[in-house]
């Protein structure tokens, strides 16, 4: 027992001089603090300008050994501290000139430690760097040969259709194709922004008296004024359904009436609106064919028109043009250009086995060549999806149905332009880079209208960054449009491509028309010559988007295939000359920038790029008010409280020059 | 006799000291641990035990190592004693907030603290749990804070309080499949005499609002529990 014991008491010994060690080594360790991030900082920063003053307020920390904060004006060094709970310190802004400010809080604990502190940024413009824009006029040549032209007229005639029933709205436009073929002689008014247009462009031009019917009176001035130009007139079936009030009986027949109305000079006209010009116009001379009942079913009408008017119609230009289900309430106006240039139209449904085999014949008919433009829009319920069948057969799109007055802006020579390069600036971890463009400018109705307001009336654009996707076919079709981009763009705007360059296109669909390499050498040269560095590219594999990245000379493509960049080989991301970034974010509505800037988290190891994609009609736009820029600096500003000093804004071009050169000096990518 | 039983024993004892040592690799010696926050707030980032957000990790220096990974329990914290000393990869990918980049940090021996701070997925704001009746009403906010829309809000009950998506009795649901607005008021209910044979009379419950959204790999956000006597 004896023995037992003092074994035990040994053992006992031995136990606690382990224990001891054991417990020696761990506080010689101590606790590696120094992973913790921002927990002991100041939350929710923000500065204000008030009375040439920046406000800074802010979320005191929640940790419980804080004593007061520190506030450092970054401009000069001046100091304050506050003390707990006061949250809010104020600074002259002594240089105006500047176009952002930088307000430094830092935390003092209670034995006098300083945390890393939080910077907090005021901003009076929100790019990073702003860099002067260059003289756009270009020596070069620019492209041409696609689409229709005309020339100027020596004096223009204008005639206000705004208060036209729908059905001769229509009408007025197929009508100015004709008076316009040779020389651009008519305007039509749709919308007051037409006027401005004219206005904008310092063009000379008479108001001509509406007559004083009971309606139409815009038509029926426009009549009167031209009405030798005609020759016939003819009757298609555009009243609406009496089944679907919102579609005419026959869809194909108003695309039918414009094809022959642009190879006989005459007026299509649904009986009703006929039936108005007999009762108050002189129709004398006129001949009238009605074609309501011409063909026995649709495609005996296509198979007509291709019999007719495939060797007459434009090589290079095809028309998607019909009344869509919106006919009576808002019609197309992109007619005039679709009479005028004797394109071929066309109202089918890709998705319809009949119709696609319409489409087949009129496409295997035409044989049409790269670069040739399909206008209009897709009668499928998704009617981009129109690619899928056109760009197979070497059509590219060129949205459009409210384009309006095409064959005036026409007549204007073509132009080229010229933009800067993206200038790179340094890029470090911890940051996210973010570029921003507004949508659509593909299609040349929003180049038109919704981007010509914003850009004509939003009051803060200029102080955000942003690319703004246009149409570079502009530079033939409407070269005065394009200029006025570039002559209103300010230091914070970049004119790029839209989806997907110089057409909208599907890669994949192009592909399949085994020209693609011919239609990308040919967008090269469009994208050149309007000045564009960035364009989009929407439904293309990793092979096809690199074939893209290859040989369209730019310096940006933006992925419209959402996370296929994050996947691609690097190769595929940057290949010596042009970065690809993914497009991002499709944002509708207010909160969906600053969600998908809260979507991304910094990097201690690395840069981190990005790019939003500002749904131009929808983001840009409440209830018919242009609201882009209010919307979207609202929206940085929240994002900046909640992460600040963290993202960082600049031009899609100079994110990608940033990008390139991070990638060349071995950055993560 | 004695003296060499003592003796003998002495020998036993050291030999079995050095044995160890001599037998095994270094144990672990390392811990690692601390909280997810969330960035705006501050506020510990509630979680679910089961099937809930992990810690992934990767311990740096050896062929292809292994992914593994640590629970982060219900209020956001996570420990993990048995770690080595070393460089190490870290990764916040499958959670109920935004992906994270990957995160090398250098573990030393001892203790080591990290707070993760991150942007949630979903704020669930202002809830409120009642019991009125033969009701357990729940009504509450949702905040989307990224891109993410919301798939589902919904209300769970147990006994324990890590009530969640994978601990329930008695689940609660709304399918909303969209974006949600802030400014929105959402209610749930549990009705207790429809679900008495598992909410018993007498007895209490944990309950717990949470939202997930339509990311694949997302996780429940929750507003904290509440305990409510039936």
């Amino acid at each position: 027992m004896k023995l037992i014991s003092s074994n035990c008491n040994f053992l006992l010994f031995a136990l606690l001089i382990q224990l001891f060690a054991v417990s020696c080594k761990k506080s010689d360790a101590g606790v590696n603090d120094q992973l913790i991030n921002n927990t002991n900082e100041v939350r929710i920063v923000n500065v204000e300008e008030v009375s040439n003053k920046a406000v800074v307020t802010w979320i005191d920390p929640y940790i419980t050994d804080a004593s007061n904060i520190l506030i450092k004006d970054l401009q000069n060094d001046t100091e304050q501290s506050i003390a707990l709970g006061t949250q809010k310190a104020e600074f002259e802004i002594s240089d105006v000139s500047l176009s952002s400010y930088r307000y430094e809080l830092k935390v003092v604990n209670n034995k006098g430690v300083l945390s890393t502190g939080v910077v907090a940024r005021l901003f009076r413009n929100w790019a990073q760097n702003l860099y002067n824009r260059i003289d756009y006029n270009s020596t070069a040549v620019p492209q041409s040969g696609l689409f229709f032209k005309n020339s100027l007229a020596q004096s223009v005639k204008v005639f206000d259709v705004r208060n036209d029933e729908s059905i001769s709205r229509i009408t007025s436009a197929a009508m100015q194709g004709i008076i316009n073929r040779q020389y651009a002689e008519s305007y039509l008014i749709t919308r007051q922004l037409h006027y401005t247009q004219l206005e904008d462009e310092g063009i000379n031009y008479t108001n001509m008296a509406p007559t004083n019917f009971s309606k139409n009176n815009g038509f029926a001035a426009l009549f009167n004024e031209y009405k030798s130009r005609f020759s016939k007139i003819i009757i298609y079936d555009g009243d609406p359904d009496p089944t679907n009030q919102n579609m005419p009986r026959k869809k194909y027949s108003w695309s039918l009436a414009l094809m022959m109305a642009a190879h006989q000079n005459a007026i299509p006209v649904t009986p009703a609106l006929y039936q108005f010009m007999q009762t108050n116009l002189d129709l004398t001379g006129l001949v009238v064919e009605n074609i309501i009942n011409k063909w026995p079913t649709e495609a005996a009408a296509y198979d007509w028109a291709l019999n007719e008017y495939a060797s007459t119609v434009s090589k290079t230009m095809i028309f998607s043009a019909g009344l869509r289900n919106d006919y009576l309430t808002g019609p197309w106006t992109m007619f005039d250009y679709t009479v005028a240039s004797k394109g071929f139209c066309f109202w089918l449904n890709e998705d319809d086995a009949l119709d696609r085999a319409i489409m087949d014949k009129i496409f295997q008919t035409l044989n049409m060549p790269v670069g040739s433009s399909v206008f209009g829009f897709g009668l499928n319920q998704i009617g981009d999806h129109l690619n899928k069948m056109t760009n197979r057969n070497n059509g590219g799109f060129v949205v459009s149905d409210y384009y309006a007055n095409g064959t005036f802006w026409s007549s204007y020579p073509n132009k080229s332009f010229q933009q800067r390069k993206g200038i790179a600036s340094e890029v470090k971890p911890g940051k996210v880079y973010v570029a921003l463009s507004l949508s659509d400018g593909d299609n040349i109705q929003f180049d038109q209208n919704s981007l010509y307001e914003i850009f004509k009336y939003d009051t803060n654009r200029g102080k955000v960054p942003v690319g703004v996707t246009l149409a570079a076919v502009l530079q033939e079709l409407n070269p005065k449009l394009l200029e006025f981009y570039y002559k209103n763009a300010t230091k914070n705007e970049e004119l790029t491509a839209g989806p997907s360059g110089f057409q909208f296109i599907y890669g994949d669909y192009y592909k399949e028309s085994g020209k693609y390499d011919e239609w990308i050498a040919m967008n090269k040269k469009w994208l050149e010559t309007a000045g564009f560095h960035t364009a989009h590219l929407w439904i293309a594999t990793r092979d096809n988007f690199k074939s893209y990245m290859d040989g369209s000379g730019i310096e940006l493509a933006l992925d419209g295939e959402m996370g296929q960049t994050a996947n691609a080989p690097a190769s595929h991301k940057f290949n010596g000359t042009t970065v690809r970034i993914d497009q991002g974010t499709h944002c509708w509505t207010e909160g969906d920038v600053y969600k998908d800037l809260m979507s991304v988290t910094p990097s201690s190891r690395r840069p981190i790029f990005r790019h939003i994609y500002l749904l131009t009609n929808y983001y840009g736009y409440e209830n018919g008010k242009v609201v882009m820029f209010e919307r979207l600096l609202r929206e940085l500003k929240r994002a900046e409280q909640e992460m600040p000093n963290t993202f960082e804004f600049m031009l899609p071009m100079d994110l990608a020059a940033s990008l390139k050169k991070y990638i060349e000096g071995g950055g993560i990518y | 006799m004695k003296r060499i039983n003592i003796i003998t024993l002495f020998i036993v004892f050291a030999i079995s000291l050095f044995g160890c040592k001599k037998d095994n690799i270094d144990g672990p010696n390392a811990v690692f641990y601390g909280q997810i926050i969330d960035r705006k707030t501050g506020e510990p980032l509630e979680q679910e035990i089961s099937e809930g957000s992990r810690l992934y990790f990767m311990e740096m220096g050896w062929n292809n190592p292994p992914i593994q990974s640590m629970i982060i329990k219900s209020d956001g914290s996570f420990r993990n004693s048995m770690m080595f000393a070393g460089q190490y990869k870290f990764i916040l990918d499958k959670g109920n907030f935004a992906v994270q980049d990957t995160v090398d940090i250098e573990i030393k021996k001892g203790e080591n603290r990290k707070i993760f701070e991150v942007t949630p997925l979903l704020r669930v704001l202002e809830s409120e749990i009642i019991k009125n009746g033969r009701t357990i009403t729940a009504t509450f906010k949702i905040e989307q804070v990224t891109s993410n829309n919301v798939r589902r809000i919904s209300l769970f009950a147990h006994p324990h309080s890590d009530v969640s998506s994978q601990v329930n009795l008695v689940r609660s649901n709304i399918d909303v499949n969209g974006p949600v607005n802030s400014f929105d008021n959402f209610t749930l209910t549990i009705d207790l005499d429809a679900n008495a044979n598992v909410l018993k009379e007498g007895e209490s419950y944990y309950f717990r609002i949470g939202a997930q959204c339509m990311n694949n790999e997302a996780k429940y956000n929750y507003a904290p529990v509440v305990l409510i006597k039936l």
